[in-house]
């Protein structure tokens, strides 16, 4: 019998510093009424100098384990696109800093769907027997990757990390991943990416462009890929399930925009007021967003046990990703801004 | 369902689904609506999941009405057989 993953503690962390829209609009041709309208974006949070992607997967971690109520884990995977360095992987560092000893631990690359690649990566880890417990950390830090010139980009990304525990169980125990959708589409990679720093660029004899090392994306391309691909992606998982729309309690789309949010909504026929909305007070935070907007959501106690929670993701590559649980009773911590 | 149940559909969603400053009908000029740069691309999406035909933003602008979008529609496939 293939054991459950069941979810078994949750946490986050945010850097400290707030950037308001009318911050942004200080240098950018932009204003705040311009950005809450088209994104649902009010401020966003930026990493001070000297904070990494690590530091910030390392105060996510920490929360989960508390959260948990258990100091080790056999497994850490780090889900990022902005990791300390290009290599090696970063959590191998974030699993020493956590003081978990010389356990498994690497980095997953699937950009805003990298959080619920994580989690079947965890599954599949628990399911094989590799591993009985398994700490997934979604964590990006945009802002070092950010144009500052670049209005698309600046007003939208923001820094953060999300983190939970997932231990062995039994498949009808809340908290349970009840199964998962994953899927991928590379003739879009160029749709959102950093174009440089890899073997592409250093490989074409060309000299490296410094605008290279910025994120870049196409948003209308990204808006309509968001919509479809999450949407589908949610039926077929619903599918899978044994859910209708209207059995969702919590929708836990990936924080994108929340014009996107409130399509999905209505395209799948799930009443607008059950996404969870976090983007507002964060921005988009990427790897980090599903887990952000379940703590958040999961302190402020609008999901409550027994919830029926839909998660889904869509992202850079391009990717998608859609999983669901009956939500736990496990204690969860309010964000942290101590980095 | 016919054209004009299709335009009246369309329409509500709209009306209902966004934050416009009228209600829309058929007949309704998108350029006497205050539309934002969203509005088409979502509507767009919600056309191609709806009744499986895909109509670019820009094309839902120059349709210039709902009526016209529906015409449009039409031209491209039969709006008889609607995935709902």
């Amino acid at each position: 019998m293939i054991r459950a993953t069941v979810l078994a503690g949750i946490g986050a962390a945010i850097p400290p510093r707030s950037v308001t829209n009318d911050e942004l609009a200080r240098t950018l041709d932009t204003n705040d009424t311009w950005i809450r309208t088209r994104t649902g974006i009010r401020t966003r949070h930026w990493a001070d100098t000297g904070t990494s992607t690590g530091d910030l997967a390392t105060a996510a971690g920490a929360r989960a384990l508390k959260s948990a109520g258990v100091d080790s884990v056999d497994l850490v995977i780090l889900a990022t696109s902005t990791g300390n360095q290009p290599m090696p992987g970063t959590a191998p560092e974030v699993a020493t800093a956590l003081g978990l000893g010389h356990v498994a631990a690497y980095d997953i690359s699937a950009a805003c769907s990298g959080f619920l690649y994580a989690l079947s990566a965890a599954a599949g880890a628990i399911a094989s027997g590799v591993a009985e417990r398994v700490l997934v950390v979604g964590a990006d830090v945009w802002s070092t990757r950010l144009d500052p010139q670049d209005r698309s980009t600046t007003i939208i990304f923001g820094d953060g990390a999300g983190a939970a525990v997932l231990r062995a169980g039994d498949a009808d125990e809340p908290g349970a991943l009840l199964g998962f959708d994953l899927g991928s589409d590379g003739t879009g990679h160029e749709l959102a990416q950093v174009a440089g720093g890899g073997s592409r660029e250093r490989g074409s004899g060309l000299p490296a462009r410094p605008e290279g090392a910025y994120m870049t994306m196409q948003g209308k391309d990204m808006f309509t890929h968001a919509v479809n691909r999450m949407a589908a992606s949610s039926e077929q998982l619903l599918g899978r399930v044994g859910w209708s729309a209207a059995d969702v309690d919590w929708c836990a789309a990936h924080q994108a925009n929340i014009r996107i949010l409130h399509t999905v909504a209505d395209v799948l026929g799930v009443e607008r007021s059950r996404m969870l909305v976090h983007l507002d007070k964060v921005g988009n935070t990427s790897a980090a967003s599903i887990p952000l907007a379940l703590t958040d959501a999961a302190v402020s106690e609008r999901v409550k046990p027994g919830d029926r929670v839909l998660m889904t993701a869509f992202g850079g590559g391009l990717s998608w990703a859609s999983t669901a649980l009956r939500w736990p009773e496990i204690d969860v911590m309010e964000i942290s801004t101590e980095i | 369902m016919n054209s004009q149940a299709v335009a009246e559909s369309i329409a509500t969603i709209l009306t209902d689904n966004f934050d416009l400053d009228q209600d829309v009908t058929p007949a309704t000029r998108f350029s006497e609506i205050e539309l934002d740069s969203l509005i088409m691309l979502e509507l767009s999406v919600i056309i191609e999941r709806k009744y499986g035909i895909k109509i670019a933003e820009d094309e839902l602008v120059e349709a210039g009405s709902v009526a016209g979008v529906v015409a449009l529609m039409e031209s491209r496939s039969s709006v008889d057989t609607p995935a709902d």
